[in-house]
């Protein structure tokens, strides 16, 4: 009985240096802009106003608009790993631009910018403004490969992907739809 | 004919009074003596749970993509059952096993987006799985104290490091721009005006040091009722200026373990009200009265 009182104490005294260390790791993030302040805990929530963080996809070559796209396999595909952009500074993997090509056939072949945008605080006087916080542009080599750079947080990386055998480029006659009520953003 | 109508309904009236009072009596009293009264703050911070996650299961179309409607609806209502199970002193221990699973199912693959709500939660239920009787033990009423004591002062620490307490910034923000609710402190300020007026410094500064204060104390071991009763208080106040009771409850339930106090019958009532009226929202109901004042 009192071995297992102690195994007890034992733990509760792990997870209690657990919980510490993961605040003091939740503060290291914040303080580097690396995650959602209200995200993993919250507890720096209320500090400033919800991100409210939003993607948007635009052809690359008619940046005007923004494109009307499926994203509920792209956001699928990051549900365990960058659930909803978490991590502010984290590379879109290959697999959510494969998703997003699976559940959007007309885009295969078109060079894309997937622009992603937050609400920025502003302290005077007190206000949100919707910034640019990172993209992704995707530039088809051939029918079937793409490569992509991600720029977030001041850091580029550039990949290359494959679409699986599954996925084909569609014909070309395909219109795009816009969203009117969004600005247009000048990409770079 | 008249007099003897009047006399039977007062009559009437009077006996179903006094056994609804008789009624009343023997239920607190067996809530009392069964001691549901210390499992119930348990089952209430389960039940917070459902409130906070089934809602918004039900509008993610990932989770129902990924789980389907059905077992969607199988997991709210285990969330549930397992707030029930907490009540009785045979299940409770079973009810915190049917939480953690659940947590592990629909939860644990979404740690990053999760609510706040859910994270302290999940600090905090499952742990009463190692207790026979949590409701019972000083060494879970300790580590829950630690809990919350160091969640206090990790969000008085975050509000530090994010600048915009001081200054009293956010606060003109969310008056400016939040719900009827946060709003509350501009009655006080000029609108016009590009600077956080003194009252929404004070309003900051007052949430600082109240996140500050309560947290050390609850280190420290202060067990006070008079402590509780109080920081119940500023939970609710807090509850109705973000519109946010659910968390409030959730904390509330957790400090009635705390303090080893127990539910009383009206605070648990209170509570469970208080989960429904959170689905409505405290804006609504401002924005209620105003539509019609206006």
């Amino acid at each position: 009985m009192l071995g297992e009182i102690d195994i007890r104490k034992w733990i509760i005294g792990i997870l209690l240096i657990l919980h510490i260390a993961w605040i003091g790791n939740h503060m290291r993030w914040i303080a580097n802009d690396q995650i959602n302040p209200w995200r993993m805990g919250g507890y720096a929530m209320y500090t400033v106003p919800s991100l409210g963080q939003r993607t948007r996809v635009y052809d690359a070559t008619f940046p005007d608009a923004p494109l009307t796209v499926n994203t509920l396999g792209y956001e699928k595909s990051t549900r365990l790993t960058n659930y909803a952009r978490t991590f502010r500074c984290a590379s879109v993997p290959a697999s959510a631009l494969l998703a997003f090509f699976d559940e959007n056939h007309p885009l295969i072949g078109r060079n894309l910018v997937f622009v992603y945008s937050e609400r920025e605080f502003v302290h005077a006087p007190p206000a949100a403004k919707r910034v640019n916080k990172g993209m992704v542009v995707l530039t088809w080599q051939n029918e079937r490969t793409f490569t992509y750079t991600n720029k977030f947080c001041g850091r580029e990386e550039i990949a290359t992907a494959t679409l699986p055998e599954s996925l084909s480029a569609p014909s070309p006659e395909v219109p795009s739809t816009t969203m009117p009520d969004v600005p247009s953003v000048k990409l770079p | 004919m008249r007099s003897w109508f009047a006399r039977t309904v007062d009559e009437s009236s009077a006996g179903i009074s006094q056994e609804s009072d008789n009624l009343y009596s023997k239920l607190s009293k067996l809530y009392e003596e069964s001691g549901v009264r210390y499992r119930v703050p348990l089952a209430i911070a389960i039940l917070s749970v459902a409130f906070q996650e089934y809602p918004a299961w039900t509008t993610q179309a990932i989770k129902i993509d990924v789980y389907g409607e059905t077992i969607i609806a199988l997991l709210g209502a285990g969330l549930v059952l397992s707030s029930v199970l907490a009540a009785f002193a045979s299940t409770s221990r079973l009810a915190v096993a049917i939480f953690v699973a659940i947590t592990v199912i629909a939860i644990l693959p979404e740690w990053q987006v999760i609510a706040n709500h859910t994270y302290l939660a999940l600090w905090c239920i499952p742990v009463a799985i190692l207790f026979r009787e949590s409701w019972n033990s000083d060494l879970y009423a300790f580590y829950l104290r630690m809990t919350v004591g160091i969640v206090m002062i990790a969000a008085f620490g975050q509000k530090i490091l994010a600048g915009t307490y001081l200054d009293g910034s956010f606060i003109a923000y969310l008056s400016a721009t939040g719900s009827s609710s946060e709003r509350m402190f501009s009655l006080f300020c000029d609108s016009t005006s590009t600077d956080p007026c003194i009252i929404y410094r004070l309003a900051s500064w007052f949430i600082l040091v109240w996140q500050l204060v309560v947290g050390i104390l609850l280190l420290v071991g202060l067990n006070s009722l008079v402590f509780l009763a109080i920081e119940i208080g500023f939970l609710l106040g807090a509850g109705i200026y973000a519109d946010e009771m659910n968390f409030q409850v959730l904390n509330i339930a957790v400090l009635c373990i705390v303090f080893r106090f127990g539910m009383p019958v009206w605070l648990a009532v209170l509570s469970i009200a208080l989960l429904f009226f959170d689905r409505w929202g405290v804006s609504s109901l401002i924005d209620v009265v105003f539509h019609h004042v206006g």
